[in-house]
């Protein structure tokens, strides 16, 4: 049985407390556990009310302490992890707090007061997201817009083809610079193709290049019978007159017809620049590149 | 072994070794053009925080050979191979980040220039769109027609 001290020194804390006297109030509480024989559930109610007076006197160390007594006392006591996780926040440890709750509620009987516990941690984790994103992007810039178009044009070169294609896609700004940039379509390559590349994505490409390709590696063409792809190939030499190379390859059987079309499409253009030609099926190869006006030989 | 002085835009004097500052071209023909100086000299578009970190990589990279003539052959220059302390040293908040990189590109720091220019690119590789956006606070001011016409041009690019 408590000692009727014990009891009156809470009561006249309480007293304190409320009618915002929080000195008065700590020298209650204290005294009230100095006492012999309380009960546990009684000490445990006690250390609550001290460790909210302490923070009312700012002293959140001390307020900490007390929660952590309660929590040591009686682990399955909701006051505890409630008044700690408060604390931890008021100290600015949110992330600490948040651990705390979890702690917590894997502690609590279930059933019990869990609910409150929870309802601290759905709080408590909104505000850190919130926190962490406005942070975030605060320090967060598009590039694109803070560097010079001469440094924007050295962090693109830096890329592969595949990679540029589709930062086109982030805003009007990027498909400006990327598209802008000379080394973007200086070397068109669909080797890192994830899927067939279908003619109407080809043309666009081949379009937004303005005849600045100079080096093509094509492969994956979609629909990919030997008519599609000369087809292709044409619309391609016939406006990229600054061709320095060209590779092609597909899969499957050595396709004459192809070679036929690519060697009389690459003669008959009189292409100035190109030094390379390479027709690939399957792990052969043809390279027309020696002498563009000799048949190739796959 | 002589020593200069720098006056940062925001007016620190910051006092460095002659020699670390002219990895600077820009730092090292003034001081060609002009010989022995006593005084400060002004750097007007570096604040005293960048300075001080862009100083901080020429000491670290004072011993290193010239750079090799720049070969500007068409193959895309690889990205991944930035040595160890620089990319500690490139990990930095984005606002820094751009800094640096904007003073490298003032200061005529080439190897710098470079080191800040494949971290941003490291930055984009193997990302979606969307990812880009959000590392980047980027808004996408597509209409819905153009990003759907961009979609079918990428898709063949396109992870999944």
């Amino acid at each position: 049985m408590p000692t009727p001290q014990t009891l009156s020194s809470q009561q006249a804390g309480r007293s304190a407390y409320a009618s915002g006297d929080f000195a008065a109030a700590l020298s209650h509480f204290t005294s009230a556990l100095s006492q012999p024989n309380i009960p546990l559930s009684l000490r445990v109610q006690i250390l609550d009310h001290l460790s909210a007076t302490r923070e009312k006197l700012q002293d959140l160390p001390g307020a900490l302490a007390d929660a952590r007594c309660i929590m040591r006392l009686r682990p399955t006591a909701v006051e505890g992890y409630l008044r700690g996780g408060k604390i931890l926040q008021l100290l600015g440890r949110q992330d600490d707090a948040l651990r705390l709750y979890l702690y917590g509620l894997d502690k609590l009987p279930a059933g019990g007061d869990g609910g409150r516990v929870r309802a601290q941690v759905d709080k408590l984790r909104a505000r850190i997201a919130g926190k962490k994103c406005e942070e975030e992007r605060g320090r967060r810039r598009d590039p694109f817009e803070i560097l010079p178009i001469e440094v924007a044009v050295l962090v693109l070169a830096h890329l592969p083809f595949r990679t540029l294609m589709l930062a086109r896609a982030v805003s009007k700004g990027w498909k400006g610079v990327i598209e802008a940039a000379p080394r973007t379509f200086s070397e068109v390559d669909f080797t890192e193709a994830r899927r067939g590349v279908t003619p109407a994505a080809f043309k666009a490409i081949v379009n937004a290049s303005r005849g600045g390709v100079r080096i093509a590696r094509i492969s994956k063409l979609a629909g990919g019978g030997g008519k599609t792809t000369s087809g292709l190939l044409g619309y391609l030499v016939r406006r990229a007159r600054r061709l320095m190379t060209l590779e092609v390859y597909r899969s499957g059987e050595v396709d004459t017809a192809l070679v036929e079309v690519v060697r009389e499409g690459v003669t008959g253009l009189k292409l100035p620049a190109l030094i390379t030609c390479i027709l690939a099926f399957g792990s052969l190869r043809s390279d027309v590149s020696r002498s563009p006006r000799l048949p190739a030989r796959v | 072994m002589s020593e200069i002085k720098l006056l940062s835009s925001d007016q620190a004097t910051i006092t460095v070794e002659k020699s670390v500052a002219e990895r600077s071209i820009l730092i090292k023909n003034m001081l060609e053009d002009v010989g022995e100086v006593t005084e400060a000299i002004p750097i007007p578009n570096v604040n005293e925080n960048v300075l001080k970190k862009v100083i901080e990589w020429c000491e670290h990279h004072k011993g290193d050979p010239p750079a090799q003539a720049d070969d500007d052959s068409d193959s895309r220059k690889k990205s991944s191979d930035i040595d160890e302390w620089d990319q500690k040293f490139m990990q930095v908040d984005q606002e820094m980040l751009f800094e640096i990189i904007l003073a490298a590109n003032y200061l005529d720091i080439k190897p710098l220039l470079d080191v800040g220019c494949k971290t941003v690119a490291n930055m984009i590789k193997g990302k979606s769109p969307e990812e880009i956006r959000k590392t980047f606070n980027i808004q996408n001011d597509f209409t819905p027609e153009e990003e759907e016409q961009i979609r079918r041009e990428n898709e063949w690019a396109e992870d999944r």
